[in-house]
């Protein structure tokens, strides 16, 4: 009986990662540095906040040239509702699309590494490409977003629990990413989005909010799949060692990437990066598996028999054996 | 050179490999390429390509021994596999001789003349079960309920397109819906049986190998090759589709006949052998009266004499006697 094998996580890989200013500003590195994660590599000016007004919008004077308004002012009117500044910055007239648009006081914006690596490119005045080491943990679902922050690690917690950790980082939360437990639920994923959190990570997720995720472009990926499955417990491990780290959403490539220092307790041994990369295995007595069949649905055991068409599996605190029928388990390594 | 012809379906790989004497032997491989699950780690070419070897080395010989024939749900490409010939698969169906061919899986619906749908289910519905089927292509199901409401989509996507499943010739079913292993074999039979819409006689095989599209894939590229599939093809039986009361006389040279009455609304096996024509009459007011001869198969005769038809299988009472009707017809031949 042969079967593919899965690599939830895939550990010290190369890869070129882009950092780049919002706007067109200064860079302090140059090609062949070498860089941690908190070394500056540039700074610009920037807005974070830009509103455009629709084209009914009658501003309180004609204008063509950029105003400063101040927080509070009065900005003209959409119908009979009146629009105020909501913070200092300045309106201005957008030829091409003839529209108004105020935009906040543009605010010094720092550009920091993030990982560890070596500069391979720099293009002047906007971006650092950086040659960097990362493990990339698989989603086997996710949005097709693509986010980078600080990685939050809330423990494995209860649904009541979640929503309180949720909301006791409501000042800290904006851009970062969450490993939000076992199982992201519709109410916790919307509760995210409201507090600006850029992607969650959770061991499963409901297929509505997993709609709803995609349908506000916020990133959610998730470990084992639907329903109310459980993170692997070396995954939460991993997480749980790097926590508060800058870590990077590829929704598009489906992984979390983990910028990893390259020191010896992070560098997998030599032997082991060297054997050829093998998908499809023979299924064996003692392979470690993740199973596809209720009630162990995203569960890890190990293999106690193989029969002609279905494995007998052992999972922590079971008494014995559970049949699963092939082709629901996967080998993991 | 001998040969190893191969498809590659929604959720698994069928191939048919060529011994030292001659003969075919047909196996399967229950997983597919799920991008979720490999794109970090490798693409298609390389999974397909180890598949291959893993099928050969479980049958100690080597792939590069052999002439690959390949077909299916291609549209990467595989230059890792020295193919010889690559076919398409509506090619091969137009083809086949003998049999009316309907392949069903879940992201399409292909008859020999026609494609009665293309287009995939969306799996990311509220339906926990569809949303891990987009994950994981492969998984099978215990659970009767999931099972109703997977079929009841492929069902759907038949009836929609408006076509009516007729042919004259016997109809055999392939495909990686036929080719998945159910946990109740009954299953596949009364899928079978659903996608026919219109009243008629019809005879039945299921192909749980797609031997018709590597049949007729290796006879495309060496036309004196003859892949004998008659052991492989189940012949299910004949079909009755009858809708109201019906009666049946059956009999055969060496008895005097057996009488049934079939009331409406109902689905009944008689079990009757395939080697051995019958001779059957039949009274049914909304197609007819028939004289003939009939073999049977796997179930032997079976009357459907529902007048509306919806689910079988999500009709529980009905469905309740179907199975204890075809555990009679199995245990009767």
């Amino acid at each position: 009986m042969l079967a593919p094998i899965i690599r939830k996580i895939v550990e010290n890989k190369t890869v070129m990662v882009e950092r780049y200013l919002p706007s067109k500003g200064n860079l302090f590195v140059q090609k062949g540095d070498k860089l941690e994660p908190f070394q500056k590599l540039g700074d610009c000016l920037y807005s974070p906040n830009t509103v455009y007004f629709p084209k009914e919008f009658a501003p309180v004077k004609f204008l063509r040239e950029k105003v400063y308004f101040q927080k509070g002012n009065l900005l003209g009117k959409l119908g009979t509702k009146k629009i105020e500044a909501e913070s200092n910055g300045y309106m201005s007239f957008d030829a091409s699309s003839e529209e108004y648009f105020f935009e906040d006081v543009p605010a010094k914006y720092t550009l920091l590494s993030g990982l560890w690596g070596e500069v391979s490119d720099v293009v002047p005045e906007s971006s650092v490409l950086i040659k960097t080491t990362v493990t990339e943990i698989d989603l086997v679902a996710c949005t097709s977003n693509f986010s980078f922050g600080e990685l939050v690690v809330f423990p494995n917690p209860t649904e009541i629990l979640e929503k309180f950790y949720l909301e006791s980082f409501i000042k800290t939360t904006e851009g970062k990413i969450v490993y939000i437990g076992h199982h992201a639920d519709t109410e916790t994923i919307k509760k995210a989005h409201d507090l600006k959190i850029s992607a969650i990570i959770a061991g499963s997720a409901d297929p509505t909010g997993f709609s709803f995720a995609k349908s506000v472009n916020m990133g959610l990926g998730v470990l084992s799949g639907f329903g109310r499955l459980e993170t692997p417990d070396f995954i939460y491990k991993l997480l749980n060692s790097v926590a508060y780290r800058h870590v990077f959403f590829h929704g598009d490539l489906g992984v979390l990437r983990i910028p990893m220092s390259g020191t010896e307790e992070e560098t997998v041994p030599s032997k082991k990066k060297k054997s050829p990369l093998k998908v499809i295995k023979k299924v064996m007595k003692g392979q470690k598996v993740q199973v596809l069949q209720k009630p162990h649905f995203g569960k890890i055991g190990v293999i106690d028999r193989v029969s002609v068409s279905s494995i007998f599996v052992r999972f922590d605190n079971e008494l014995g054996p559970v049949e699963i029928d092939l082709p629901n388990f996967y080998i993991i390594e | 050179m001998p040969v190893l012809a191969a498809y590659i379906g929604y959720s698994g790989v069928s191939v048919a490999l060529e011994k030292q004497d001659g003969s075919f032997g047909f196996q399967r491989f229950p997983y597919s390429y799920s991008r979720e699950l490999f794109s970090s780690v490798c693409d298609e070419n390389f999974f397909y390509t180890q598949v291959l070897d893993g099928i050969a080395k479980e049958n100690k010989v080597k792939l590069a021994d052999f002439d690959v024939l390949m077909t299916g749900i291609v549209s990467f490409p595989l230059q890792d596999l020295n193919i010889k010939l690559m076919a398409d698969v509506r090619d091969l169906l137009s083809k086949y001789d003998g049999n009316f061919p309907v392949l069903v899986d879940e992201s399409a619906v292909m008859t020999k003349d026609s494609v009665l749908s293309q287009v995939p289910i969306d799996f990311v519905t509220n339906n926990e079960y569809f949303a891990n089927i987009s994950i994981y292509p492969q998984l099978i199901t215990r659970d009767y309920n999931d099972q109703v409401s997977l079929d009841g989509l492929i069902i759907d996507k038949v009836k929609k397109a408006g076509i009516k499943l007729t042919s004259d010739k016997p109809v055999v079913f392939t495909g990686d819906r036929f080719a998945r292993r159910d946990y109740e074999t009954v299953f596949k039979y009364s899928l079978a049986l659903d996608l026919f819409d219109s009243p008629g006689y019809y005879y039945v095989k299921i192909d749980k190998n797609n031997a018709v599209l590597l049949a007729q894939l290796i006879k495309e590229y060496n036309p004196n090759i003859n892949v004998d599939t008659s052991q492989i093809i189940e012949n299910v039986g004949t079909f009755a589709i009858v809708p109201g009361d019906t009666e049946v006389l059956l009999s055969t040279a060496l008895d005097t006949g057996q009488f049934f009455d079939i009331k409406k609304s109902s689905v009944f096996a008689i079990p009757l052998d395939n080697s051995i024509t019958t001779k059957l009459s039949v009274k049914n007011k909304s197609i007819g009266n028939l004289e003939g001869g009939v073999v049977g198969g796997t179930l032997g005769l079976l009357f459907d004499t529902r007048e509306v038809r919806t689910q079988l299988i999500s009709d529980i009472k009905i469905m309740n006697v179907f199975m204890r009707e075809i555990e009679e017809a199995v245990k009767g031949i």
